[in-house]
Protein backbone atom coordinates (compact mmCIF):
# COMPACT_ATOMS: atom_id res chain seq x y z
CA UNK A 1 0.00 0.00 0.00
CA UNK A 2 2.65 2.32 0.97
CA UNK A 3 4.91 1.33 -2.09
CA UNK A 4 2.06 1.91 -4.20
CA UNK A 5 1.52 5.47 -3.07
CA UNK A 6 5.34 6.14 -3.17
CA UNK A 7 5.22 4.81 -6.73
CA UNK A 8 2.33 7.60 -7.37
CA UNK A 9 3.69 10.29 -5.31
CA UNK A 10 6.92 10.19 -7.63
CA UNK A 11 4.80 9.74 -10.73
CA UNK A 12 3.72 12.85 -10.12
CA UNK A 13 6.83 14.88 -9.27
CA UNK A 14 8.26 13.42 -12.17
CA UNK A 15 5.68 14.78 -14.51
CA UNK A 16 5.27 18.03 -12.82
CA UNK A 17 9.11 18.06 -13.15
CA UNK A 18 9.08 17.58 -16.51
CA UNK A 19 6.37 19.84 -17.60
CA UNK A 20 8.32 22.74 -15.78
CA UNK A 21 11.76 21.77 -17.49
CA UNK A 22 9.77 21.53 -20.40
CA UNK A 23 8.49 24.54 -20.40
CA UNK A 24 11.81 26.45 -18.94
CA UNK A 25 13.05 25.06 -22.26
CA UNK A 26 10.92 26.05 -24.23
CA UNK A 27 10.83 29.87 -22.97
CA UNK A 28 14.33 29.78 -23.66
CA UNK A 29 13.94 28.46 -27.10
CA UNK A 30 11.57 30.89 -27.76
CA UNK A 31 13.84 33.80 -27.01
CA UNK A 32 11.04 34.79 -24.27
CA UNK A 33 12.13 36.26 -20.72
CA UNK A 34 10.11 36.17 -17.52
CA UNK A 35 10.56 38.72 -15.05
CA UNK A 36 9.40 38.94 -10.98
CA UNK A 37 7.11 41.89 -10.88
CA UNK A 38 8.51 44.02 -7.85
CA UNK A 39 6.14 46.74 -7.65
CA UNK A 40 2.37 48.09 -7.81
CA UNK A 41 1.95 50.48 -10.90
CA UNK A 42 0.44 48.08 -12.65
CA UNK A 43 -2.31 47.01 -10.60
CA UNK A 44 -4.75 45.76 -11.26
CA UNK A 45 -2.79 44.33 -14.03
CA UNK A 46 -0.62 42.62 -12.49
CA UNK A 47 -0.10 42.08 -8.93
CA UNK A 48 3.32 42.65 -6.64
CA UNK A 49 5.25 38.79 -6.72
CA UNK A 50 3.53 37.81 -9.83
CA UNK A 51 5.62 36.49 -12.87
CA UNK A 52 5.06 38.12 -16.07
CA UNK A 53 6.53 36.55 -19.18
CA UNK A 54 7.54 38.73 -22.32
CA UNK A 55 8.04 37.65 -25.86
CA UNK A 56 10.86 39.38 -28.26
CA UNK A 57 9.18 42.54 -30.83
CA UNK A 58 11.24 42.56 -34.18
CA UNK A 59 10.11 46.27 -34.88
CA UNK A 60 8.17 49.11 -33.06
CA UNK A 61 5.23 48.02 -35.71
CA UNK A 62 5.00 44.56 -33.70
CA UNK A 63 3.90 47.12 -30.69
CA UNK A 64 0.72 48.88 -29.95
CA UNK A 65 -1.10 51.08 -27.64
CA UNK A 66 -3.14 49.10 -24.77
CA UNK A 67 -0.13 46.54 -25.33
CA UNK A 68 2.10 45.83 -22.05
CA UNK A 69 5.70 46.15 -22.87
CA UNK A 70 8.98 45.76 -20.65
CA UNK A 71 11.73 48.08 -21.25
CA UNK A 72 15.55 48.60 -20.11
CA UNK A 73 16.27 52.07 -18.32
CA UNK A 74 18.38 54.01 -20.15
CA UNK A 75 21.63 52.70 -18.01
CA UNK A 76 20.31 49.11 -18.40
CA UNK A 77 20.41 49.10 -14.51
CA UNK A 78 17.24 47.17 -14.27
CA UNK A 79 13.81 47.30 -16.23
CA UNK A 80 10.58 48.64 -16.01
CA UNK A 81 7.05 46.88 -17.19
CA UNK A 82 4.04 49.40 -18.22
CA UNK A 83 1.09 49.60 -20.69
CA UNK A 84 1.93 51.96 -23.57
CA UNK A 85 -0.03 55.18 -24.41
CA UNK A 86 1.16 55.87 -27.69
CA UNK A 87 3.96 55.54 -30.06
CA UNK A 88 6.07 57.93 -32.08
CA UNK A 89 6.93 56.09 -35.18
CA UNK A 90 8.78 58.50 -36.49
CA UNK A 91 11.56 59.48 -33.55
CA UNK A 92 11.00 55.41 -32.53
CA UNK A 93 9.83 56.48 -28.73
CA UNK A 94 7.47 54.24 -26.94
CA UNK A 95 5.22 56.55 -24.33
CA UNK A 96 4.06 54.44 -21.11
CA UNK A 97 1.83 54.20 -18.11
CA UNK A 98 1.50 51.88 -15.47
CA UNK A 99 -2.15 51.35 -14.73
CA UNK A 100 -1.73 52.02 -11.28
CA UNK A 101 -0.53 55.31 -11.84
CA UNK A 102 -2.95 58.83 -12.65
CA UNK A 103 -0.33 59.93 -15.34
CA UNK A 104 2.09 58.62 -18.14
CA UNK A 105 5.94 58.24 -17.26
CA UNK A 106 7.95 60.96 -17.33
CA UNK A 107 9.91 59.84 -20.18
CA UNK A 108 9.29 58.15 -23.57
CA UNK A 109 11.77 54.93 -24.19
CA UNK A 110 13.65 54.42 -27.39
CA UNK A 111 12.39 51.41 -29.23
CA UNK A 112 15.75 50.06 -29.00
CA UNK A 113 15.11 49.17 -25.33
CA UNK A 114 12.22 47.74 -25.22
CA UNK A 115 13.12 43.87 -23.87
CA UNK A 116 9.48 42.49 -25.09
CA UNK A 117 5.47 42.49 -25.20
CA UNK A 118 3.66 41.29 -22.43
CA UNK A 119 2.37 37.37 -23.25
CA UNK A 120 0.99 36.38 -19.88
CA UNK A 121 1.82 36.15 -16.32
CA UNK A 122 1.25 33.87 -13.43
CA UNK A 123 0.59 35.06 -10.13
CA UNK A 124 2.46 34.91 -6.63
CA UNK A 125 5.82 32.61 -8.13
CA UNK A 126 7.66 36.12 -8.39
CA UNK A 127 7.54 35.72 -4.65
CA UNK A 128 10.74 33.33 -4.81
CA UNK A 129 13.25 35.44 -6.51
CA UNK A 130 11.86 38.81 -5.11
CA UNK A 131 12.00 37.72 -1.48
CA UNK A 132 14.29 34.48 -1.43
CA UNK A 133 16.33 35.12 -3.97
CA UNK A 134 19.08 32.65 -5.28
CA UNK A 135 20.90 32.06 -2.59
CA UNK A 136 18.39 31.03 0.21
CA UNK A 137 16.74 29.03 -2.58
CA UNK A 138 19.94 27.04 -3.32
CA UNK A 139 20.31 26.48 1.19
CA UNK A 140 16.60 25.91 1.28
CA UNK A 141 17.02 23.00 -1.22
CA UNK A 142 20.23 21.77 0.14
CA UNK A 143 18.69 21.51 3.57
CA UNK A 144 15.62 19.87 2.01
CA UNK A 145 17.94 17.70 0.37
CA UNK A 146 20.32 16.68 3.47
CA UNK A 147 16.93 15.88 5.72
CA UNK A 148 15.12 13.81 2.84
CA UNK A 149 18.35 11.57 2.97
CA UNK A 150 18.53 11.75 6.80
CA UNK A 151 14.73 10.77 6.23
CA UNK A 152 16.08 8.06 4.31
CA UNK A 153 19.04 6.20 6.10
CA UNK A 154 16.68 6.33 9.28
CA UNK A 155 13.83 4.56 7.24
CA UNK A 156 16.31 2.08 5.50
CA UNK A 157 18.06 1.37 9.26
CA UNK A 158 14.61 0.43 10.30
CA UNK A 159 13.85 -1.82 8.23
CA UNK A 160 16.93 -3.65 8.26
CA UNK A 161 16.40 -3.86 11.91
CA UNK A 162 13.05 -5.05 11.06
CA UNK A 163 14.09 -7.66 8.79
CA UNK A 164 16.93 -8.51 11.39
CA UNK A 165 14.33 -9.33 14.13
CA UNK A 166 11.95 -11.36 11.95
CA UNK A 167 15.19 -13.71 10.87
CA UNK A 168 16.03 -14.37 14.37
CA UNK B 1 18.12 -3.78 -13.12
CA UNK B 2 14.92 -2.56 -12.20
CA UNK B 3 15.74 -1.24 -9.16
CA UNK B 4 18.84 0.88 -10.73
CA UNK B 5 16.48 2.43 -13.35
CA UNK B 6 14.33 3.87 -10.43
CA UNK B 7 16.74 5.01 -8.50
CA UNK B 8 18.37 6.95 -11.60
CA UNK B 9 14.99 8.40 -12.78
CA UNK B 10 14.56 9.34 -9.31
CA UNK B 11 17.64 11.13 -8.90
CA UNK B 12 17.27 12.91 -12.66
CA UNK B 13 13.75 13.99 -11.55
CA UNK B 14 15.47 15.13 -8.06
CA UNK B 15 18.32 17.43 -10.41
CA UNK B 16 15.71 18.17 -12.75
CA UNK B 17 13.50 19.82 -9.98
CA UNK B 18 16.11 21.63 -8.04
CA UNK B 19 17.44 23.23 -11.31
CA UNK B 20 13.73 24.54 -12.12
CA UNK B 21 13.83 25.87 -8.59
CA UNK B 22 17.30 27.56 -8.84
CA UNK B 23 16.14 29.14 -12.43
CA UNK B 24 13.14 30.57 -11.09
CA UNK B 25 14.98 31.63 -7.67
CA UNK B 26 17.55 33.57 -10.24
CA UNK B 27 14.72 35.36 -12.79
CA UNK B 28 15.30 39.40 -12.49
CA UNK B 29 13.05 41.69 -11.08
CA UNK B 30 10.43 44.33 -13.14
CA UNK B 31 9.79 47.56 -11.16
CA UNK B 32 7.93 50.51 -12.35
CA UNK B 33 9.77 53.61 -11.46
CA UNK B 34 7.42 54.28 -9.51
CA UNK B 35 3.48 54.77 -8.48
CA UNK B 36 1.56 56.83 -6.28
CA UNK B 37 -1.32 55.47 -3.75
CA UNK B 38 -3.93 57.54 -2.30
CA UNK B 39 -5.60 55.43 0.49
CA UNK B 40 -7.67 58.42 1.86
CA UNK B 41 -5.80 60.77 4.70
CA UNK B 42 -2.69 58.87 4.42
CA UNK B 43 -0.39 59.77 1.67
CA UNK B 44 2.12 57.50 -0.27
CA UNK B 45 4.71 58.63 -2.54
CA UNK B 46 7.14 55.22 -3.06
CA UNK B 47 9.48 55.43 -6.18
CA UNK B 48 12.26 52.99 -7.44
CA UNK B 49 15.35 53.36 -8.86
CA UNK B 50 15.42 56.20 -10.37
CA UNK B 51 16.81 57.22 -13.75
CA UNK B 52 14.70 60.14 -14.11
CA UNK B 53 12.88 62.43 -11.54
CA UNK B 54 10.12 60.50 -10.32
CA UNK B 55 7.31 63.27 -9.04
CA UNK B 56 4.36 62.92 -6.49
CA UNK B 57 1.68 65.60 -6.79
CA UNK B 58 -1.34 66.46 -4.09
CA UNK B 59 -3.60 69.03 -4.41
CA UNK B 60 -4.90 70.38 -1.02
CA UNK B 61 -7.16 73.00 0.64
CA UNK B 62 -5.14 74.87 3.41
CA UNK B 63 -7.46 76.58 6.02
CA UNK B 64 -5.73 78.64 8.72
CA UNK B 65 -7.55 79.55 11.66
CA UNK B 66 -5.29 82.60 12.15
CA UNK B 67 -2.49 84.51 10.68
CA UNK B 68 1.08 84.81 12.53
CA UNK B 69 4.77 86.18 12.39
CA UNK B 70 7.37 83.56 12.15
CA UNK B 71 9.64 86.44 12.51
CA UNK B 72 8.39 87.53 16.18
CA UNK B 73 10.74 85.23 18.26
CA UNK B 74 8.64 85.98 21.23
CA UNK B 75 5.32 83.88 19.15
CA UNK B 76 5.25 81.08 20.98
CA UNK B 77 2.04 79.93 19.53
CA UNK B 78 3.14 79.20 16.29
CA UNK B 79 2.59 75.89 15.85
CA UNK B 80 -0.88 76.01 16.84
CA UNK B 81 -1.96 78.29 13.44
CA UNK B 82 -0.33 75.54 11.37
CA UNK B 83 -1.52 73.45 8.79
CA UNK B 84 0.76 70.12 8.21
CA UNK B 85 0.62 68.02 5.44
CA UNK B 86 2.38 64.37 5.46
CA UNK B 87 3.38 62.42 3.27
CA UNK B 88 4.78 58.92 3.70
CA UNK B 89 8.00 58.79 1.30
CA UNK B 90 9.35 55.02 0.50
CA UNK B 91 12.80 54.36 -1.78
CA UNK B 92 11.97 50.90 -2.85
CA UNK B 93 15.01 51.36 -5.25
CA UNK B 94 18.63 50.28 -4.33
CA UNK B 95 20.38 53.67 -4.33
CA UNK B 96 20.04 56.56 -2.41
CA UNK B 97 17.65 59.44 -3.25
CA UNK B 98 16.49 62.82 -2.40
CA UNK B 99 12.70 64.01 -2.10
CA UNK B 100 12.77 67.87 -3.13
CA UNK B 101 9.43 69.83 -2.95
CA UNK B 102 7.26 72.43 -4.77
CA UNK B 103 3.97 74.26 -4.00
CA UNK B 104 1.87 75.97 -6.54
CA UNK B 105 -0.10 78.58 -4.47
CA UNK B 106 -3.19 78.35 -7.09
CA UNK B 107 -4.83 81.38 -8.45
CA UNK B 108 -7.32 83.45 -6.40
CA UNK B 109 -6.26 82.88 -3.25
CA UNK B 110 -4.64 85.14 -0.36
CA UNK B 111 -1.41 86.48 -0.14
CA UNK B 112 0.84 85.30 2.47
CA UNK B 113 0.95 81.69 2.16
CA UNK B 114 4.36 80.45 4.27
CA UNK B 115 5.18 76.84 3.78
CA UNK B 116 8.37 74.92 5.29
CA UNK B 117 9.49 71.17 4.35
CA UNK B 118 10.59 69.05 7.32
CA UNK B 119 10.93 65.12 8.66
CA UNK B 120 10.35 63.88 11.80
CA UNK B 121 13.24 64.04 13.85
CA UNK B 122 14.96 66.66 12.52
CA UNK B 123 15.49 68.67 15.87
CA UNK B 124 16.91 67.06 18.62
CA UNK B 125 14.35 66.46 21.76
CA UNK B 126 11.48 67.14 19.60
CA UNK B 127 9.19 66.27 21.84
CA UNK B 128 10.34 68.48 24.92
CA UNK B 129 10.39 71.23 23.33
CA UNK B 130 7.17 73.71 22.90
CA UNK B 131 6.35 74.50 18.98
CA UNK B 132 8.64 72.06 18.00
CA UNK B 133 8.35 73.19 14.21
CA UNK B 134 9.12 76.65 15.00
CA UNK B 135 11.98 75.54 16.82
CA UNK B 136 13.03 73.48 13.71
CA UNK B 137 12.98 76.51 11.56
CA UNK B 138 14.83 78.22 14.22
CA UNK B 139 17.03 75.83 14.08
CA UNK B 140 18.36 76.43 10.54
CA UNK B 141 19.32 80.48 11.33
CA UNK B 142 16.06 81.23 8.64
CA UNK B 143 14.73 83.78 11.58
CA UNK B 144 15.83 87.44 11.34
CA UNK B 145 14.19 88.38 14.18
CA UNK B 146 11.46 91.85 13.81
CA UNK B 147 11.90 91.16 10.30
CA UNK B 148 9.52 90.27 8.29
CA UNK B 149 11.31 90.65 4.41
CA UNK B 150 15.00 89.15 5.78
CA UNK B 151 12.73 86.43 7.42
CA UNK B 152 10.63 85.60 3.78
CA UNK B 153 13.87 85.68 2.23
CA UNK B 154 15.75 83.37 3.78
CA UNK B 155 12.96 81.11 4.03
CA UNK B 156 12.54 81.16 0.24
CA UNK B 157 16.01 80.35 -0.44
CA UNK B 158 16.20 77.78 2.19
CA UNK B 159 12.78 75.91 0.71
CA UNK B 160 13.78 76.11 -3.65
CA UNK B 161 17.65 77.40 -3.22
CA UNK B 162 18.62 79.99 -6.44
CA UNK B 163 17.09 77.04 -8.59
CA UNK B 164 20.25 76.77 -10.50
CA UNK B 165 23.73 74.76 -10.10
CA UNK B 166 23.26 72.70 -7.02
CA UNK B 167 21.50 75.23 -5.22
CA UNK B 168 17.90 73.66 -5.75
CA UNK B 169 17.06 73.98 -2.31
CA UNK B 170 15.89 71.63 0.65
CA UNK B 171 15.87 67.99 0.22
CA UNK B 172 15.74 65.01 2.43
CA UNK B 173 17.34 61.84 2.03
CA UNK B 174 15.77 58.46 1.80
CA UNK B 175 17.95 55.72 1.48
CA UNK B 176 17.41 52.39 0.10
CA UNK B 177 14.83 50.57 1.87
CA UNK B 178 13.72 53.42 3.84
CA UNK B 179 10.34 54.90 4.33
CA UNK B 180 10.19 58.27 5.86
CA UNK B 181 7.05 60.56 7.03
CA UNK B 182 8.03 63.81 5.06
CA UNK B 183 5.94 67.08 6.27
CA UNK B 184 5.25 70.76 5.02
CA UNK B 185 3.99 73.15 7.45
CA UNK B 186 1.95 75.89 6.18
CA UNK B 187 0.75 78.98 7.89
CA UNK B 188 -0.10 82.18 7.21
CA UNK B 189 2.03 85.05 6.80
CA UNK B 190 0.39 88.14 9.21
CA UNK B 191 1.99 90.92 7.62
CA UNK B 192 0.92 89.91 4.07
CA UNK B 193 -2.36 88.67 4.78
CA UNK B 194 -3.54 91.16 7.09
CA UNK B 195 -6.57 91.56 10.14
CA UNK B 196 -9.61 89.46 9.41
CA UNK B 197 -12.24 91.72 8.41
CA UNK B 198 -15.15 90.57 11.19
CA UNK B 199 -14.40 89.60 14.76
CA UNK B 200 -15.96 86.74 15.24
CA UNK B 201 -17.40 84.47 17.65
CA UNK B 202 -14.88 82.42 20.26
CA UNK B 203 -17.15 79.06 20.31
CA UNK B 204 -17.59 79.01 16.39
CA UNK B 205 -14.19 79.94 15.08
CA UNK B 206 -13.93 80.22 10.95
CA UNK B 207 -10.79 79.20 8.95
CA UNK B 208 -10.42 82.65 8.00
CA UNK B 209 -7.42 82.09 5.43
CA UNK B 210 -8.74 79.46 2.90
CA UNK B 211 -5.77 78.72 0.06
CA UNK B 212 -7.77 76.25 -2.38
CA UNK B 213 -6.15 73.99 -4.87
CA UNK B 214 -2.66 74.26 -3.65
CA UNK B 215 -0.45 71.75 -5.33
CA UNK B 216 2.02 69.82 -3.27
CA UNK B 217 5.15 68.12 -5.91
CA UNK B 218 7.50 66.03 -4.30
CA UNK B 219 10.21 65.07 -6.92
CA UNK B 220 12.47 62.36 -6.36
CA UNK B 221 15.72 61.98 -7.50
CA UNK B 222 19.22 60.62 -7.68
CA UNK B 223 21.45 61.46 -3.90
CA UNK B 224 23.56 63.69 -5.84
CA UNK B 225 24.50 66.92 -6.72
CA UNK B 226 22.48 68.19 -9.89
CA UNK B 227 20.33 65.46 -10.33
CA UNK B 228 17.54 67.80 -9.74
CA UNK B 229 16.76 71.31 -11.41
CA UNK B 230 13.69 73.36 -10.87
CA UNK B 231 12.46 74.18 -14.01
Amino acid sequence: MMKKAGRALFSLFAAATLLLTGFIVYLNLSGAKAYAVESNSMQPTLQRNSLVFIKPVKSISDLEPGDIATISFNDNSGVFTHRITRIDTGKALIYTKGDGNPGEDPRPAPFSSVRGKYWFSLPLIGTIPLHFGLKNTVVVLLCAAAVLVLIRMIFAAVQKNKKRRQMT
Amino acid sequence: MKKKTVRSLRCAAAFLFVACFVYIAALPATSAWFYVQYDGVKKDFIFGDLDVVQTYTSTETIELYAATKLEDTGEYLFDDVLQIVQIDAANEGTLPARVYFSIDEGTGNPAGLRYYFFEDGDAENEMLQAGPVKRKISAQNLIIPGNNAATNAALALYNFGTGTGNSQGRYISIAPGVTKTLKIAFWADYNAVGLPSTLEDTDNVAAHYVYNAVKITLHAAQDTDGAFVRN
